[in-house]
This record gives structure tokens, sequence and C-alpha cells, in this order.
């Protein structure tokens, strides 16, 4: 996704502007502990999930802190500041329109999974031949909108709703990441068989149980390393990988680094505790 | 070992309208056993994991002994918590899994390898260290997840409903073991449940929820007894306490209580409570345990009632009427067959009724 960092888009015309229209879509690389406000735009919603890293999103009196799978909608005049803790990324999309407004009017919602949608939202759009016609991403959004709210039919609008099982699978995957036994372990407290939750998984979330639980434990992994004293051998057990050498390679495979080298790259930024999923776990 | 204490506590999460948890005073003494109990969605879990803190407090203050701990991240408050899901590493022995914790607190080897093995001893669980959670049973994985929190000796455990995903036996037998437990640590527990037998079996004292304000916080049996309110009242207990609407009516300087075209004597103690609602309707409780035998009918204590089932349980009989329309469980001593459809009387114990206002939900006597 790295190569569609802005993603080029056809201008609405004024039909689709009133009803629902993607007005920006890019990846947001924001570089460590710098606070960066999001600029002013009255009438217009953004829509934000994290491609990398925890981003503590700030509007009005409300901070609350950004990672995935997660996903926000902030008004675009509600004067909003990011603050990465570390290195982080957003994907971010602007959309306004009569159906954005119906939907987001509240501001500053969160979506404790939202982060899925986001992404695809945005993989749809990278996928399409730039500029993107304007009907088309006006599409994607109002996917993006009805599946953050659940509520929403897959691909192309006639499929069936998103089943709850991946809900399921996703609520229990961030709560246990450290302590299921892969996606078959998964499926079984669920009740469903591996190969039916794999399948309804990738075609909702767009990636597998199993690479979605790693990459919960990657994240988690990475805010561990970065605390004084934690060996990697011990942020290995505490993520709930079996071993150091899976640790490595999976690590590896999210980060394009090892364990060490993120340590030495990144060790010492100070993580709040309330970033830290399941610390008591490890007391 | 250490006192728990909420000063005007408010949790308001990110966005939410209203907070789940508006204004909590709580004071729990050290060593109690303290239990909070409620429905789904009544702040019980959130209030406990104000105290573990792994959910923030928005307003108020939070105290474990002397220290305000709102600030206080988890891992030094001097806590541990045992879950619903046992939160136990798969990859990882049952010995590892209880060592973890102090591993990470860098305890030398030979204290860790001490209480890991003083804990599976009183845990019965010495001849599964070596096992990996995959292959021990639910009640042995509970076991384990006390085994962790017990190594660590906190100052407060904390125990968020334990026994939800065990069966109906094992959740009896683990019961008494944690009560065991909490003798002999003589430490303090704080325990969330929505099953109220849990609460009534094994709280010093419990605190009972709903939309995030404490109905009411006191022993089992004055809450059983003297219930402040109709959610209490419908709350504790099992089965659950009958309600009837009746009229208060006043005859020959006595009072009644009117059900349909039975009128029931109320007492002298509870007449001074309830000379106010003389021509009102309240609503009168009755716990279904709280019949008597038809042997004891008299004139101002039987109910009309209509059989719908029995159920004979040998020692005692559960019969479920209907009294004026509404549906009514009796439990009798007796294990004398009733006939579906079949009119009876049924006899009040009227020291035993309780009333209350339907406006305020509150009791006006007992």
């Amino acid at each position: 996704m790295a190569d569609a960092q802005n993603i080029s888009l056809e201008a609405p015309d004024d039909t689709i502007s009133g009803l629902l229209a993607v007005q920006e879509a890019r990846l947001l690389p924001l570089p460590d502990s710098e606070a960066v406000p999001l600029p002013g735009a009255a009438g217009s919603w953004y829509v934000l999930a994290a491609e990398r890293g925890t981003v503590w999103v700030s509007a009005g009196a409300r901070s609350a802190p950004l990672e995935f799978p997660r996903a926000a909608a902030i008004a675009g005049d509600s004067a909003a500041t990011l603050f990465p803790r570390g290195e982080a990324a957003l994907l971010l999309l602007r959309v306004c329109g009569d159906a954005a407004n119906r939907l987001l009017q509240g501001g500053g919602l969160f979506f404790p999974l939202g982060g899925g949608p986001v992404r695809e939202a945005f993989r749809a759009l990278a996928a399409e031949t730039e500029p993107v016609p304007a009907p088309l991403a006006s599409a994607a959004a109002y996917r993006l909108l009805s599946r953050l709210y659940g509520t929403g039919r897959d691909s192309a609008g006639d499929g069936p709703p998103a089943p709850r099982a991946v809900a399921d699978a996703m609520a229990l995957m961030q709560r246990d990441f450290a302590f299921l036994d892969g996606p078959g372990d998964v499926a079984a407290r669920l009740e469903l068989s591996q190969e039916y939750l794999t399948r309804i998984f990738r075609k909702c979330a767009g990636v597998t149980p199993g690479k979605y639980l790693n990459r919960l434990r990657v994240e988690h992994a990475k805010l561990l390393l970065r605390q004084e004293g934690r060996t990697v051998a011990f942020v290995s057990d505490a993520c709930g990988f079996s071993s150091g050498n899976y640790f490595a390679r999976v690590f590896r495979q999210f980060t394009g680094m090892s364990p060490g080298e993120y340590v030495r790259a990144n060790r010492g930024e100070a993580v709040p505790p309330e970033d830290l999923p399941g610390a008591l776990y490890v007391l | 070992m250490a006192s728990i204490s909420f000063k005007n506590v408010t949790k308001i999460y990110d966005g939410a309208k209203t907070p789940v948890v508006p204004n909590l005073n709580l004071e729990i003494k050290d060593k109690e056993f303290i239990i909070l109990v409620g429905p789904s969605g009544c702040g019980k879990s959130t209030t406990l994991r104000m105290i573990a803190g792994l959910e923030t407090v928005s307003s108020g203050e939070l105290y474990i002994g002397d220290r305000e701990v709102s600030k206080v991240p988890p891992k030094d408050r001097d806590i541990a918590m045992v879950f619903q899901n046992y939160a136990l590493y798969p990859h990882m022995s049952v010995y590892k899994n209880i060592a973890f914790g102090l591993t990470l607190r860098k305890m030398p080897k030979d204290e860790i390898d001490k209480r890991v093995h003083e804990a599976a001893k009183i845990l019965d669980l010495e001849h599964l260290l070596q096992r990996k959670p995959k292959a021990l049973s639910g009640g042995q994985r509970q076991r384990v997840a006390l085994g962790r929190a017990m190594v660590r000796d906190p100052a407060v455990f904390l125990l968020d409903e334990p026994l939800s995903n065990l069966d109906a036996k094992l959740r009896t037998s683990m019961r008494s073991e944690i009560t065991r437990l909490h003798k002999r640590l003589d430490t303090t527990f704080v325990y969330v449940t929505h099953d109220q037998t849990e609460a009534m079996t094994m709280g010093d004292r419990i605190v009972v929820m709903k939309d995030g304000i404490i109905q009411q916080f006191d022993t089992p049996q004055v809450l059983y007894n003297t219930p402040c309110n109709l959610f209490v009242a419908g709350f504790i207990g099992s089965p659950q306490m009958n309600f009837l609407d009746a009229v208060i009516s006043s005859e020959g300087g006595k009072l009644y209580a009117v059900v349909g075209s039975d009128k029931i004597a109320i007492l002298d103690d509870k007449a001074k409570a309830l000379k106010n609602y003389v021509g009102k309707t309240v609503t009168m409780g009755i716990r279904p345990e709280d019949f008597q035998s038809n042997d004891l009918l008299t004139d101002g204590n039987g109910l009309t009632a209509k059989v719908e089932f029995c159920e004979l349980l040998g020692a005692e009989t559960n019969l479920y009427v209907y009294v004026n329309d509404i549906k009514v469980i009796v439990k009798m001593p007796s294990s004398e067959p009733h006939p579906t459809d079949d009119k009876i009387k049924v006899a009040v114990k009227l020291e035993k009724l309780h009333f209350f206002d339907p406006e305020t939900q509150q009791a006006i006597c007992h």
C-alpha cells in the first residue's frame, strides 16, 4: 500500500457531492512524537485508521488512542490533532455528503473494529485506475460507512450482511491474542469449523484469521519492545508466540526487521500503560 | 492487604453521552470478600477493571490502602486478577504459566520455585505442573489462573466471573474452593458475578448494582431479608421473589392487603409504615419459600391460586400457580401433588411479607 500514498480522485459532480463523495484518500505517514493538526475541512468528515503504530487522536475535550484495528470518524471542522506514539501511519479518507452527515453526526466516533473496513476501502480505491471515477469512490465510501456500523453489505452491495461470527472472532482475538493457540483455537472457541471461519473472515476482513491474529501480536510486541528491560524472549512469550524463532519470522514479515533491530531503532520511547492491552496478564 | 475506597468515581467512555458508572462511593474493608453483582451492563466489571487499572477513572478518587491509585499503572497497584477466560499462555507449561509474572519481576529462581510449588500444593496442581493448558480440564485451568495470582502475594485479588466457563457441578465445588482460599490467604477479594447464588454463598458483603449505581451494599442476609427496593428484592433469592399488586384497606382499626378477592392481614409492625397507603395500590413481595403448609391457613393469610403445574422434588414441592392472573412460585414443604387447573388456597407467612411503593420502587416495610 506504500506505493499508493495519495490516491488521485476524479472531482465528483454536484449530485454525488450531495449524496456521498470521497474527497481525499491517502496514507499519512506521521513522524515520531510530532503533533500534526488535521487541516480544517468544514462540511466533510475524516475517517481514520492506523496503518502502522499508535496515534492518539485529540478532538475537543476528547482524546483516545487509534491503533489497529480501530477506526475513528471526526468532523472536518473539529480542529483535531494527531499525536503519534513512535513512528506511525494513518489511512485517511475524507468524505462528504448527506449520507456521511447522517451516519457520522455526533463526531468523534470510534469504531472498535473499523480498521479492516477502512483498509478495504483504501485498497479498493488503490486498485482502480487513477483518477478514480467519482461514482466508484462513492460506492466504496458507502460500503465503508455501512460496514463501520455493522449493518453493511458485502462487496457490490448485494452480498450477505457481514457475519456476526467475524465480529466475534475479531473481538476474541483482540482481547485474548496472547492466549489463543492459533486460528484453530479461535474457531474452536466460537464453535465453528476452521475452514468456515477462514472463508468468511477473509471475505469480510480481507485477511485470514491467522494473519489478523499475528498482526495483533506484532503490534503488541512492538509496544513491549520499546519498554526498557524487556527481553526479546519475554516479548515473544508475552505476545503468545510459540517460539522465539517463529516470533522473529512473523515480526520480520510485518515490519521488515528483526525484533532486535526494532529494539535498537526504537528503545526508550515512552509508552503509557494504557497503550498496553492486556497489561495485567503479565503483571 | 488493603482496603479499597471509591470516592465520587465516575466512568464515562469516549464519545458516550451517559456515564457507565456515575458517582460511585464504596468502601471495601481490608481482608473482606466483596461480591459485585448485577445484570449485564450494570457497571460491575467496569468497576473491577477500574480497581485493576484496566479502565481509567474519568473523575473522582480511587484508593487502595492509603494510596490514591487512579494514575498508577496496573503493574504497580499490588493486585492480581483472575479472568473468566483463564488467560493462560497455550505454549507454556502450567509451571511456567504460574511463574511467568514472577520471572518478569526478576525474582530469584529458587524463590519462584518455592512459591509455585506452594501454590500448586494448595490448589492440587502438583502433578500437573509440566502439562500444557490444552491438556487440562476447565476447573484445572481456572486453578492455574488462581495459582498465578496467588504466587504474586498481592494485596488485593480481583476475580472477574471466574466460574462462568465451568459446568454447574464444577462451579459448585470451585465456589467452596475459592471461599476456602480467601480464608487461607486472608486478603481482600473483589469478585464480579451475575450469578446471585455465587453472590449469596461466597461474599462477606454484596454490592448489588444496576445502571452503574449501587442499589444496596450489605451482607447476604440483610439483602435477602430487607431488600431496599424492587430491583434488589427481585435479584437476590432463587427462585425470585413473587410480586403482587395489593390495595391497602383499613377495617376496624386493622390494615389489610387486598389481592383480588383475598384479604391478607397486615401485622402491627408493618401497619405503621403502611398507614399512609390506605386506599392505594402497593407491590406486595412474597418469597417462594415464605409460603407455609395449608394446615396453617387462617382467615387472613390465604391467597386463592390456580395451579399451572406442580414440580415434586421429594422433600418439597414447587407449585407454579396464578394468583389474580399473576404467575407465582410457591415452595411447599409437602409432596402432595396438585392437578393442573386445580383451585387451591395457599397460606403466606405474614411476618415475611415485603411491601414496596410501586412509583418509587423503594421498600416501605419488611
